[in-house]
């Protein structure tokens, strides 16, 4: 068998994002399978409905989990894969076909979702009892006969297992670009010029016109007919997944200009130069973020617009939950967000780990280590700048578009902007998270890194 | 207080310098109680086979090691015990480095590569240090390069790249690691008439570490190392006389 492509710190990160989910998964089941053992004891009207309706919000939450850990997945391994372009190609000259390295880092992918996915199921499960065990002891919840080890339980881990060997085969492709004669040569990333291939663009064109033309239609449709929003959650989606396959088209301009207000001295100027100089891998670092954003802003928006709807219509008072209900939401969808979050500080940390022999000359030309920590802060604050000024419009749009198409049937056209605070400085902790993991490794890089002759 | 030890004549020196590797059985001497000195306007080139300590001397000297025991001072300053970030600063303010592999800043064009060391230094170069910079710019050819970025320079210029980002502080000293060894014989040979000229022309210390004998052949001293110690001393030579006699050392172990 061919030597391992993937250190074990590139697979941490597919297991964490896996584990994530997978966990996530495991305590929403759970809590709804504690929620029906509940109900059978009290008395609700229309339980059947009432199981439905959980159900079905449950899987949207996790299937946008799953999405998110998926398209990170698949931006993880092509990062590393983009990293390690001289030894891919050294096993491409030495006889190694792209589809048999394709299916070794598929597999690989396979094995760190399976470890992952068991991991974060084990967690869940035993986060939900602990939650019950407190929650009985201390009277909030009632003592019944909960059943939460049930067969259905492990349907997450295996969705979660399937979406991580996908979303690895997916991001393999990358291993096809790599030509066997790059191991000759000092291989460094590519130019954008060279990776602007013409299919991938077109497929990204095509996916967002189609995403945002059944979008509009949603939009049209929901006037009349309540059919308008699965239409347009749809069309979110296919266009979205657009803009992340043309992500390297579109995030550089925007790093560009964000990256202007950060020139100021040489440990920013350096960061910024840095993402501006590895384009493929700054646009997929900062989509796997933007992702996090356009979702949290998506749901903020497309609630607060439908609740100012509501109380248009029915008065302030008429449904006192609707608050609730709108935080619960917020907290479903956030966990989303902090998945992204970990796809960024992934990303992150795996660039510093790839940049030794740079900080190790700077660190030698003299850069104090204070200097390092600095500019890797400053790399990762530039990327979530530029994440929020991808996902945070996009995310009004489609949050309006949800709204106006489930509520327009009873709404002259209304756009409000729910101002929600909290969700910056959410955003602002975890950048600071994503970048104290890999600003940690920088410095300890060693200025005698810098002689080291491969 | 360490005791500090002014010495107008030497620029850096060490004493009685070794360094050991691992430790019980496995130890390994890198350097076995080495003591020398670099005059101001010298180039020196250190020779050795590999594993003779060569890379271990340059390091220690260049404050990015630290030693197992002796001294070592550059200029005036004792940098054994010094603290990282002492050390850190005295990289910057006094020692240059050319390395093998060019090792300029990718992301930034010649001018800023080269004015890099000021500005890690937290300022801007003076009016007399800008001069000191053109000077050296148009010395080393670069001046039509400035906005350029490395890799659109061939090896060579990247090299005079590296060597005006070294010269640039005036340092006490400039560390050179094989800086021939990616470059094709001609184009190395120009570097090395270069760093002589530089030596010779701005007074400027440079020790360099190969194992070519022809690049060797341009040093105006040639100190070889045999398991961690200087088993031969050399003034100004031909490559044939070096070749001989690292072959004659090779034969004798």
């Amino acid at each position: 068998m061919i030597a391992s492509i993937f250190t074990a710190h590139d697979n941490r990160s597919t297991l964490l994002v896996a584990a994530l989910s997978s966990g996530f998964g495991a305590v929403l089941l759970q809590g709804v399978s504690a929620l029906e053992t509940m109900m059978l004891v009290s008395e609700v009207g229309d339980r059947d409905s009432v199981r439905q309706m959980l159900f079905i919000l449950v899987s949207v939450f996790f299937i946008i989990a799953v999405y998110v850990s998926g398209i990170v997945t698949a931006n993880t391994v092509s990062t590393v894969i983009a990293g390690r372009v001289r030894s891919i190609a050294l096993l491409r000259l030495i006889g190694a076909s792209s589809g048999l390295l394709r299916r070794r880092i598929a597999s690989e992918g396979l094995f760190a979702g399976m470890t992952g996915a068991v991991i974060g199921a084990l967690v869940g499960t035993g986060l939900t009892f602990f939650i019950l065990g407190v929650g009985i002891a201390t009277s909030v919840i009632q003592p019944l006969p909960y059943k939460l080890l049930e067969p259905q339980s492990l349907v997450p881990a295996l969705i979660v297992v399937f979406s991580t060997w996908f979303s690895s085969w997916i991001g393999s492709r990358r291993v096809a670009e790599v030509s066997p004669i790059e191991a000759l040569g000092a291989a460094e990333e590519r130019p954008m010029s060279e990776v602007g291939r013409n299919g991938r663009k077109a497929t990204a064109i095509v996916l967002f016109t189609t995403g945002i033309a059944l979008l509009i239609w949603g939009i049209v449709v929901g006037m009349e007919d309540v059919r308008g929003l699965p239409c347009c959650f749809i069309g979110g989606v296919v266009s979205f997944t657009g803009l992340v396959v043309g992500a390297i088209f579109l995030m550089p301009p925007v790093l560009a200009t964000v990256g202007r207000a950060f020139s100021r001295n040489l440990a920013s100027r350096l960061a910024v130069a840095n993402a501006l100089h590895h384009p493929e891998r700054s646009a997929r670092s900062a989509m796997a973020l933007a992702i996090g954003v356009a979702l949290v802003t998506t749901f903020a928006v497309a609630l607060g617009t439908a609740q100012s709807m509501i109380f248009e219509v029915y008065g302030e008072d008429s449904f006192p939950i609707l608050p609730i209900i709108s935080s619960v939401v917020m907290v479903l969808v956030g966990f989303s967000g902090v998945i992204a979050a970990t796809g960024m500080a992934n990303a992150l940390s795996s660039s510093v780990a790839r940049r030794t022999r740079e900080l190790g000359l700077l660190r030698a030309l003299g850069l104090s280590s204070k200097h390092v920590r600095r500019m890797v802060v400053t790399e990762s604050l530039h990327l979530t700048c530029a994440s929020l000024a991808f996902g945070v419009p996009l995310g009004i749009l489609y949050g309006w578009a949800g709204a106006q198409s489930l509520l327009g049937l009873r709404q002259h056209m209304t756009l409000v902007f729910p101002t929600i605070p909290w969700f910056f400085i959410a955003v602002a902790v975890f950048a600071v998270i994503a970048a104290v993991v890999p600003s940690r490794q920088a410095v300890q890089v060693e200025p005698i890194m810098a002689l080291a002759v491969d | 207080m360490t005791e500090t030890v002014p010495n107008s004549e030497f620029v850096a020196r060490v004493e009685n310098l070794s360094k050991h590797f691992g430790r019980g059985d496995a130890t390994v001497t890198a350097l076995d109680s080495v003591s020398l000195g670099i005059r101001s306007g010298e180039f020196t080139a250190i020779m050795g086979p590999s594993g003779s300590g060569k890379s271990t001397l340059m390091h220690i000297m260049a404050g990015l090691d630290r030693p197992s025991s002796g001294r070592a001072w550059v200029g005036d300053q004792e940098i054994t015990g010094l603290a990282d970030s002492e050390l850190t600063a005295l990289r910057r303010r006094h020692v240059g480095f050319v390395f093998q592999s060019f090792n300029l800043v990718s992301t930034l064009d010649i001018e800023e590569n080269i004015v890099l060391p000021f500005e890690l230094d937290g300022r801007q170069p003076t009016r007399e240090e800008k001069a000191w910079l053109n000077t050296l710019m148009e010395s080393l050819g670069l001046l039509d390069r400035l906005r350029h970025r490395p890799h659109e320079l061939s090896g060579g210029q990247q090299q005079r790249v590296a060597l005006a980002r070294a010269l640039g502080t005036r340092p006490h000293l400039v560390f050179a690691d094989e800086p021939t060894g990616n470059l094709d014989s001609r184009a190395g040979r120009e570097v090395l008439s270069l760093f002589s000229a530089a030596s010779n022309g701005f007074d400027q210390a440079i020790i360099m570490v190969t194992h070519d004998p022809a690049a060797a052949s341009h040093a105006d001293r040639i100190l070889f190392l045999g398991d961690g110690r200087v088993v031969e001393e050399r003034g100004r030579s031909t490559a044939e006389e070096i070749s001989s006699l690292v072959l004659a050392m090779e034969r004798q172990s």
